[in-house]
């Protein structure tokens, strides 16, 4: 090692790493949040998916009973 | 090796010395670094990074050594031309700091560091920002803190920060401060701008730098700073995102729109390509400098004669600009700012520690399209002064002499008087033929423009 660190920029990047951690930590939970959000938003969609296709099928339902008589 | 010759640069790090030899750049590893040269090229680091582009290559060799205590000695790749981070545009000098946070986290990855972070070390290969320190890691100890941060503050945070806060051209504050702009100083200049990034690893840290300046002289011992692995990581990270985030204000300088304000018809811009073409297919240089080249559009020519070319021009967006398709298109072509009037000089240690720019590279042949009234009538440079200048950088020139007729010459002249008697073409001829001779000589149709190909007469 050649280079003289200087104990000013050691201390100082304790402090600005505590604040990274902290920063990375919020990003993680942001990140997880969204995912929920998103899974939560997608169960939803997949639900009013299934809903629409159970519409589907009772509007084609009347039908097969038709063609069934 | 009494014959090889010690890159003058090469004095600070005590792990190895760079030479050269018959020609070939050679670097010599000593003993004191093998461990961690090994563990460099024996962890997957080396290959890593030289896939990636991130560290130049180089291969082992029997090359004898220049000094003792050599444990080997390699050959790195040659970069064509060694480039400054003062003659670079803002996207060349937040590419090679993006460059040094990734190559130090993936260093991290292998427990090692990248123990200086100095611009210096980073060069510009096909538009790519390279390490060209091999030597440059170290192993990581547990709870180290980086201790290249200061020097990564001072050589990058600190010149992109005022370049893209206060103005483009601050980075040429790195021509008077060889080891990174001074935080405090770039504290006091940034006034205050640059948000919550700048305060921290600027403002925060010129304080802390201060406050701590003397503790040497304590008599306490000195504590013991720790920065655990999973900090040092997010410290990284977080440096690396903010760099990504750093752009410049949409500004518009002096050269910004020269080619949509230019006075060329099409068929004279097209007559020009096909002159400047056929004049570097007959010179067929392998390293060209275009001198005043804005965004580059003519070094293309260059390039797509197999030459490598590095473009010289005094607007730092035109650099900009030249740099964004150089890096799209991974071309050797390097674009640097570099006022013609006051080119970079040698600066630091006995005013050899970087060379001048006229000193890393002769070029084959060097392009001046457009420039000459600028040198001329501009700058007041006698023509005699500019030919025997530029003879003692190239022996192939390719030369577009504007005369006064011209639009562009006249708006020069527009708010000066003119004292330029010489400035003819007669003038043009005989100033150039006491260093050239011309080999070709060609009117751009449509323009009142000729285009020169001349080779150095010998002295």
């Amino acid at each position: 090692m050649y280079l003289d660190p200087g104990l000013g920029s050691m201390i100082i990047q304790i402090i600005v790493a505590s604040l990274a951690t902290v920063g990375a930590a919020l990003i993680v939970m942001r990140n997880r949040l969204s995912g929920l959000f998103k899974k939560k938003a997608k169960a939803s969609d997949e639900t009013e998916d299934k809903s629409a296709d159970a519409v589907l099928e009772d509007d084609t339902a009347p039908e097969h009973k038709e063609s069934a008589k | 090796m009494s014959d090889a010759q010690r890159e003058f640069s090469s004095f600070r790090d005590p792990s190895g010395v760079v030479f050269f030899h018959d020609g070939t750049l050679y670097r010599q590893i000593n003993t004191c670094y093998q461990k961690q040269y090994q563990a460099l090229m024996q962890s997957g680091l080396y290959e890593e990074l030289t896939k990636s582009g991130d560290l130049i290559r180089h291969t082992e060799t029997e090359a004898s050594a220049l000094t003792e205590g050599a444990y080997r000695v390699i050959c790195p790749d040659r970069v064509p031309m060694i480039s400054y981070p003062y003659e670079w545009s803002f996207s060349m000098l937040k590419d090679a700091a993006a460059a040094t946070l990734r190559i130090h986290r993936a260093a991290l990855e292998k427990g090692m560091i990248l123990k200086d972070a100095s611009a210096y070390n980073i060069q510009f290969v096909d538009g790519h920002a390279t390490l060209i320190d091999t030597l440059s890691f170290d192993f990581y100890s547990d709870g180290q803190p980086w201790i290249a941060y200061g020097q990564f503050c001072r050589h990058f945070l600190a010149p992109l920060f005022l370049m893209a806060n206060i103005d483009i051209r601050l980075n040429l504050l790195l021509r008077d401060w060889i080891d990174g702009i001074p935080l405090d100083l770039a504290a006091t200049l940034l006034n205050g701008k640059g948000g919550m990034f700048a305060k921290q690893h600027i403002v925060w840290h010129a304080k802390a730098v201060k406050k701590h300046d003397e503790d040497g002289k304590k008599q306490t011992p000195t504590r013991t700073i720790k920065l655990p692995l999973a900090s040092h990581i997010a410290l990284i990270e977080s440096m690396m995102r903010g760099v990504e985030r750093l752009s410049l204000p949409k500004v518009q300088t002096e050269w910004g729109d020269y080619y949509e304000s230019t006075n060329y018809s099409r068929q004279a811009a097209a007559a020009k390509q096909s002159l400047v073409t056929a004049f570097l297919e007959q010179s067929a240089p392998k390293t060209v400098w275009d001198i005043g080249a804005n965004d580059g559009r003519f070094s293309r020519l260059a390039l797509q004669c197999g030459a490598s070319v590095v473009a010289l021009d005094i607007d730092p967006l035109a650099v900009e600009r030249g740099y964004l398709w150089a890096k799209r298109a991974s071309k050797p072509l390097l674009p640097l700012l570099c006022d013609l009037t006051n080119p970079s000089p040698a600066i630091g240690f006995a005013c050899a520690e970087r060379k001048s720019i006229f000193e890393r590279q002769k070029p084959d042949c060097i392009l001046a399209l457009a420039v000459i009234h600028h040198l001329a009538i501009s700058n007041n440079l006698p023509l005699p002064m500019i030919a025997s200048w530029l003879a003692s950088l190239t022996d192939a020139l390719i030369i577009e002499f504007v005369p006064k007729s011209d639009s562009q010459v006249e708006l020069l002249l527009k708010t000066r008087d003119d004292i330029f008697p010489d400035y003819t073409r007669e003038g043009f001829e005989t100033a150039f033929g006491t260093c050239f001779s011309i080999v070709k000589k060609e009117a751009i149709i449509d323009s009142e423009r000729i285009l020169y190909f001349m080779k150095r007469t010998p002295s």
